[in-house]
Order: C-alpha cells, then sequence, then structure tokens
C-alpha cells in the first residue's frame, strides 16, 4: 500500500521542490524518474520501506544542494519520507530529529536553531518533538534535565526560548494536576531553572551568583505576572488530590469555601511553591544542567566532577595541539614568501622578487619597546638582539638558540626554525613604521622606529641604511594591504564641544573629552588595486573631515569663550584634530607604499 | 607563568568588569556578535546548557555579556540582570526595515525600566554590509535617540559577519564607563 502511493505523490512534490533550484530542473526530473523506477522496484523488494526512503535520500540530496545547503534539510527530505507517511511531514521530521537520526540535521547543534526559529513548519516539528516526551508523574526539574540531556539546547536565546514554551506545553499536558496550574507558569519556571543554571555554572567573571532568595523572589515575580492568581486557584494539594481523584474540586476543603479561604489556598500554594524552588535552587546549585555530551549514566552527583576533569583533559589536549599547530606554522613559514605572490597584482611574479622587500623581509635585528602606549613607558626598555620576521602583517621577533647545535647549517637553510624561541609578535595593521635620519644615538645609527595603533612604540636597529629602507617598505606595505578603514557614520549622544550645541541657543550643560576611535581590528581582503582605491577614498575622506573641523573652529571659540567648558571643548578640538592629521599622514603613506609596489610590479613584468 | 603575571600586572593596572546586557530583537545578529567577540579569545569554552554569556576581556575591561531575552511574559526573569548592568548593547537589523518599529518598541521597554536609567547604550547598527541598510544616522531618527536627554548613547555601525565595528563599539563602552561611574 505504502508503494502504491509512492507513485502517486512523489512526482508532484519534486515539481514542487523544483521551484527554487529552477536552473536543475532537467536534472531533477531526470532523478524523479530515477526515483520513480527505483521506487517501483522497491515494491517487490522484502526490505523495509523505510531504509529504502532513507537510502534514496541519501543519494538526493548531494546533487540538489551543492548550491543552496538549507534546502536540505526542509524539502529535499520531506519529499522523500512523505513516500512512508502521507499525513504530515513535520511528524516525520519530528520522529527522526527524535531517532537522532543524522540524516535529517548538520549536527545535533543546530536542532534547536532549526525547530525553534518560530516559523509555522517549524513549531508543528517542534511541538510533534516534544510529543515524544512523557513526562507523566515526572518532576519538572527531572523532566528539563531530560530535555536537555536529548536535545542541546543551543542557539539564539529566542529560539531556545520558543522550545522552551513548548517543552512547558507538554509538560502541562502530561501533568495537568501539577502545582503549576497552567503552561506560563511551567515556562516561566523553567526559563528560570535555564537561567539559574546560566548564572551558577556557565557565567563567568567576579560578579555575585544568584543566590537562593534571588531566585526564589525572581521566579516567584515572574509567576505572578502569568494568568495572575489562576494558577493558585486550580491547584489543590496533592494529598488531598489522591485521597479524593475523582472529585478534586469539590472534595477539596479550599475550592469548597472557595472565596472566604482563597486567601489561605493562595498561601499554602505559595508556601508549596517556594519550598519546591528551594529545592530546585540547590539540586542546580549541586549538580548542573546535563547537556547531551555528557556520557549516559552519569546523572548522579560525581558527573559534575567527572565532567570537570574530562574538561579539564580536554582543554589541555586542545591547549597542546595549539602549541604544536604554532610551531608548525612557524616552520613552514619560511616557505610562504612563494604564497605571497598570489596576493599581489601580478601574481606570476618570480619568486626572487616575491622573497624580498617589500614584500618578506627576515634577519637579524636589535629592538627596543620604547612605548606601552601613548602615555606610558615600556617596563623593559633594554635593547634586545633577535631575529625578526615579517609575514603579511605580522611581525614576529625569535631569540635563536644556537648553542647546542653547530653553526654551520643555521641561517639559510631554511630549517633555523627548531632553534627558533618565539619572543613577540606585533600586529602590523594600523602602524606605520619610519626611519630616524640622524640615528638614535652615536653609536646606533641605522634606526627606524614602528608605532602601533595604539600608540606603543618599538625602535629597531640594523646594520647599514639599505636595510633600514628595506624594513620600512615591508612593515608599511603589509600595514597597507591588511588595514581596514572603519566603519564610518556612528552617531553619538556625547556632546563634544562641536555637536548640536553649537545650533542651540541656550549654553551647553556637559562637554565630554573627546577620545579618538580604536582602530579597526578585521583585515581587509580587497585586491591590491581595490585596497588601494579603498584607501585614496579613507584619505578623502579624512581630508574633509579635518577641512570641516578647521571651519567649525573660530564658530566654537565664540560659543565658548563665556563657558566653564571652554578649556574642554578647545582641547578636543585639538586632539581631534591631531588625530585625523596623523591619520591622514598614515593612510597617505599607505597609499605610496602600494603604488610603489604596483608600479615595481609593472616594471618586473615587462 | 607569563599568563599569571599578566593578569597580575592587568590587576594592579587596574582591571575593570563590566556587565554587559546584549538584547534585541532574533535574528538582529546578537549571537553572532557574541561568537564573534569571543573569537578574538584564546580560552576555550567548555558545552553547557544555557543562554548565551560570554566574558571577553578587551583593553582592562572585562566585558560579561549576556544575551537574554524571548517573551515578554517573561521580562521578570531576566530583569534581574537589569540591576548592576553598566552598559546595554541593542542590536539592530538595519535590513528588516519591517521590524524596526518593533525594534524600537522593545528599546523603549528596557531603557524605561528604573535599573536601566543610569547604564549607557551602545546600539549596533548591524548588517551594514547589506544593500538598502539603514545609516547609522537614520537608525538614530527612527528610534529617536535625540530625545532621549539624560542618557548617553551611542550608534555604531557594525557587520557582525565580518566582526567589523565590534571591537570599537566595546571601547567605546570602555571608555565611557569611566564618565559616568566614577
Amino acid at each position: 500500500m505504502k508503494s502504491s502511493k509512492i507513485n502517486i505523490t512523489t512526482p508532484t512534490k519534486l515539481t514542487e521542490t523544483q521551484e527554487p533550484a529552477k536552473t536543475k530542473s532537467s536534472k531533477t526530473k531526470m532523478l524523479s524518474r530515477l526515483f520513480k523506477k527505483l521506487a517501483r522496484s522497491s515494491k517487490e523488494s522484502p526490505i523495509s520501506t523505510e531504509t529504502q526512503t532513507t537510502q534514496y535520500k541519501l543519494t538526493f540530496v548531494p546533487i540538489l544542494n551543492k548550491k543552496d545547503e538549507v534546502v536540505k534539510a526542509e524539502t529535499t527530505e520531506i519529499v522523500w519520507y512523505d513516500n512512508s507517511n502521507t499525513i504530515s511531514t513535520s511528524t516525520e521530521l519530528a520522529q527522526r530529529i527524535w531517532d537522532e537520526d543524522k540524516t535529517v540535521y548538520k549536527s545535533l547543534d543546530t536542532v534547536v536553531e532549526w525547530i525553534g526559529n518560530g516559523k509555522e513548519e517549524s513549531n508543528s516539528i517542534l511541538e510533534s518533538y516534544m510529543s515524544h516526551f512523557d513526562f507523566k508523574d515526572v518532576s519538572l526539574e527531572q523532566a528539563f534535565r531530560t530535555l536537555c540531556s536529548k536535545l542541546y539546547l543551543k542557539g539564539e536565546t529566542q529560539q531556545i526560548d520558543r522550545v522552551l514554551l513548548q517543552f512547558s506545553v507538554r509538560y502541562f499536558e502530561c501533568n495537568k494536576q501539577c502545582i503549576f496550574g497552567s503552561t506560563d507558569v511551567v515556562h516561566a519556571v523553567v526559563y528560570s531553572l535555564l537561567l539559574l543554571n546560566t548564572d551558577l555554572h556557565v557565567a563567568q567573571g567576579d560578579y555575585k551568583k544568584m543566590t537562593q532568595s534571588a531566585f526564589i523572589a525572581n521566579t516567584m515575580s515572574a509567576i505572578t505576572v502569568q494568568d495572575s492568581g489562576l494558577s493558585s486557584q486550580s491547584w489543590a494539594p496533592l494529598q488531598r488530590i489522591s485521597s479524593n481523584a475523582t472529585s478534586a474540586s469539590t472534595g477539596s476543603f479550599y475550592t469548597r469555601s472557595l472565596p472566604r479561604t482563597f486567601s489561605s489556598a493562595s498561601k499554602s500554594w505559595e508556601i508549596e511553591m517556594k519550598n519546591m524552588l528551594k529545592q530546585m535552587y540547590s539540586n542546580i546549585r549541586c549538580m548542573q544542567i546535563a547537556d547531551p555530551s555528557t556520557p549516559a549514566g552519569t546523572t548522579t552527583a560525581g558527573a559534575s566532577f567527572r565532567r570537570n576533569v574530562s574538561s579539564i583533559i580536554k582543554k589541555k589536549i586542545v591547549h597542546d595541539v595549539e602549541s604544536v599547530k604554532s610551531v608548525k606554522s612557524a616552520v613552514s613559514s619560511t616557505m610562504h614568501y612563494q604564497a605571497i605572490a598570489s596576493h599581489l597584482q601580478s601574481i606570476d611574479l618570480p619568486v626572487s622578487y616575491t622573497s624580498n622587500a617589500p614584500y618578506y623581509k627576515e634577519g637579524m635585528i636589535s629592538c627596543k619597546h620604547l612605548l606601552e602606549s601613548k602615555s606610558q613607558k615600556a617596563k623593559h626598555r633594554d635593547w634586545k638582539e633577535c631575529f625578526m620576521v615579517i609575514e603579511r602583517s605580522q611581525l614576529r621577533m625569535y631569540k635563536l638558540d644556537n648553542s647546542t647545535t653547530s653553526d654551520d647549517s643555521f641561517l639559510g637553510s631554511g630549517n633555523w626554525m627548531s632553534y627558533a624561541q618565539l619572543l613577540s609578535t606585533i600586529d602590523l595593521k594600523h602602524s606605520l613604521a619610519f626611519a630616524l635620519p640622524s640615528g638614535y644615538s652615536r653609536q646606533r645609527q641605522h634606526v627606524f622606529t614602528l608605532q602601533e595603533s595604539n600608540g606603543a612604540v618599538h625602535v629597531f636597529q640594523v646594520g647599514s641604511a639599505e636595510q633600514v629602507k628595506e624594513w620600512i617598505s615591508t612593515c608599511n606595505y603589509w600595514a597597507a594591504r591588511e588595514s581596514k578603514e572603519p566603519l564610518v557614520g556612528g552617531v553619538g549622544s556625547m556632546e563634544y564641544g562641536w555637536g548640536h550645541c553649537l545650533e542651540s541657543v541656550t549654553p551647553c550643560n556637559m562637554v565630554y573629552k573627546w577620545q579618538p576611535p580604536s582602530a579597526s581590528t578585521t583585515s581587509s581582503m580587497l585586491e591590491e588595486s581595490a585596497q588601494l582605491q579603498a584607501l585614496y577614498e579613507y584619505v578623502n575622506d579624512l581630508t574633509n573631515q579635518l577641512d570641516q573641523h578647521h571651519a567649525i573652529k573660530s564658530k566654537m571659540e565664540s560659543y565658548f569663550t563665556l563657558s566653564k567648558f571652554y578649556a574642554t571643548a578647545m582641547n578636543n578640538w585639538e586632539s581631534r584634530s591631531f588625530y585625523l592629521l596623523s591619520e591622514i599622514i598614515k593612510y597617505q603613506n599607505y597609499c605610496n607604499s602600494i603604488e610603489k609596489s604596483l608600479s615595481l610590479q609593472v616594471s618586473m613584468m615587462a | 607563568m607569563g599568563a599569571n603575571m599578566s593578569k597580575a600586572l592587568a590587576k594592579i593596572f587596574g582591571t575593570k568588569e563590566m556587565r554587559i546586557l546584549m538584547l534585541g530583537l532574533d535574528a538582529a545578529g546578537k549571537t553572532t556578535i557574541l561568537y564573534k567577540l569571543k573569537l578574538n579569545q584564546s580560552v576555550t569554552t567548555i558545552p553547557t546548557v544555557g543562554f548565551n554569556v560570554e566574558s571577553v576581556t578587551y583593553k582592562n575591561v572585562k566585558f560579561n555579556v549576556w544575551d537574554v531575552g524571548g517573551q515578554d511574559k517573561i521580562r521578570n526573569l531576566w530583569r534581574h540582570y537589569y540591576t548592576g548592568t553598566q552598559g546595554l548593547i541593542f542590536v539592530i537589523d538595519c535590513q528588516d526595515r519591517n521590524r524596526i518599529e518593533e525594534a524600537r518598541q522593545e528599546l523603549y521597554r528596557i531603557i524605561s525600566d528604573r535599573e536601566m536609567k543610569d547604564c549607557l547604550l551602545l546600539i549596533f547598527a548591524n548588517k551594514q554590509d547589506l544593500p538598502g541598510s539603514f545609516t547609522p544616522a537614520e537608525v538614530t531618527d527612527i528610534l529617536g535617540l535625540a530625545k532621549l536627554r539624560e542618557r548617553i548613547w551611542y550608534v555604531h555601525p557594525s557587520c557582525a559577519t565580518t566582526g567589523d565595528g565590534l571591537f570599537e563599539g566595546l571601547n567605546w563602552l570602555s571608555q565611557n564607563v569611566k564618565a559616568i561611574y566614577k
């Protein structure tokens, strides 16, 4: 009977799913024919149709979904599950999620994201999924732990909340007589439980953890907001229900004389509720809610301990792997300059050029960390010998230890990394390198400095003026290539002296100290010439800003002339003016660097 | 040892902790923002059951960012976290023109709470990379921020998927937390 349905439903359903991917229609048609054939042959097959349909889907999915993976779970697979059950696709999908059928979702992590996204079809999957749970006579906390150990509650807050709500519906369905009295109250309590678990076990930092009394007060306040009072009215103490199971309402002492003793009923309800919350609090504090990754059967108190140990081990492994990785990447770095060519305009530039300034640079150098930030000297300001490498926008300093090996195979063999110890790295983005023409001191003639975006300053000494030039060009080239101009257009309420106050006639009542914005932390991914274009535009933009800033000065002076904020406002003006000017100089330098590189490449390729 | 040393130094030079609430409609980009901020950190997170909460250290300030929210009915529950919150990050999906009014109402519902009276308001005008998205200036207009007399706010453009603008926003928070909490 099932297979006869296949023949009817498949073609129509398939045409539906073609709509999003029209270009592939001929292919899909062919496929559908093939599947029909397969389906017919399965009529005779003794193997259960269910496994058969799963097989069809597996062949079908990769072809249709190369372009758009999102379709995977929702459209294609529905088609094939229609075959065995034409009643409701969401029930089927829910069943498969329940069965942890890995073909229906990308990973368990993403299930909540999917069934909690609030769309109609997801809602019905969610509802159907929840119906698999039997929470009859299970405490709410235990029921929630069961849910969490089955479904990984990971997603946006709103998505998680939808899952919680549906869970509450199901819980209340199973336990109509429970103390909570309504789905909404269950929802409030379960949300509060999850919040508590977050507070006690997930969040880090030196903040005050939620106390028991705060938890109870918080939850109770949320409960009372729900259909106010209803829950306490319909609820009768459990023992009474059990003694008079058939008519809890008429037999109950509380409900019989409802008008007068209502307050006492709600009072005892409240006490019961609070006791339960108290219990929940201590349970959650002793043992955090486990997720599906926790091995089964660890619901004892020892679980959290074991968990911690395993996570420590996991952490350590991760750490070790990372350090291995970093060593590896360092080793391979010497070879990387060959790959640098791929970042240049003329990709087939010979390696002899890409392995040199301004594209790559390495060598021994003396360095000194002068300033930690604009106003703070560095802690250790002694000169250090090190081996320095510039690889794209990362400058790395190594300490070479060649005491244990013979010197002959040292530099130039490409194997120096085995003796190297990484001292520090500097991000070249938004930095600017420049030469000190007259040297640092009489002993240190050939010197250049590097200023980072946060104001930190390093001084480097090399052997010759030629070397200085090469290092500077390499530093500035990669800074130019990977620095990204900030997103513009931010609007704020704080008055620095040049905002809305200038248009009003009343005196300004507060002027804040202006501080330069921080540089963008992301790297530019643009091609060489596109990056140059972006930099030009930014320089133009900065120049306009500076012009406007200059134009406004006289207006500011006259507005603030009698104000107590005169000094603050004018200082702000000075610092912004200085900031804009230094940005222009820096970005102009960047433009020049890339222009030079482009013309170098042209001359090389000619 | 190096890590301990730098921690100790950070203590001396005044590491601050700031509790930040991050709110906004769903799909505005909150989770992506949290994930992006976290990505630059070296700490590996242990999978745990709970809401999205992360701490991010940036320039001597440790931001404890809480992404809470959900249905209006249970608002009381996360109100608990309003107390002691120094900064609110409200995320706006600048491309979703249909829901900006809903976002505006949500924002005012939050900031009109007594506990949130003094906190800094950072609005991420998110999804700036998408065509036809509102600019920060437009967002300021639509949200009617100019009328907020007593509050320090800033609308910062951002693109959560690339991470653009996120740390710049945190930087604004860290610069100005001093302005109100002395």
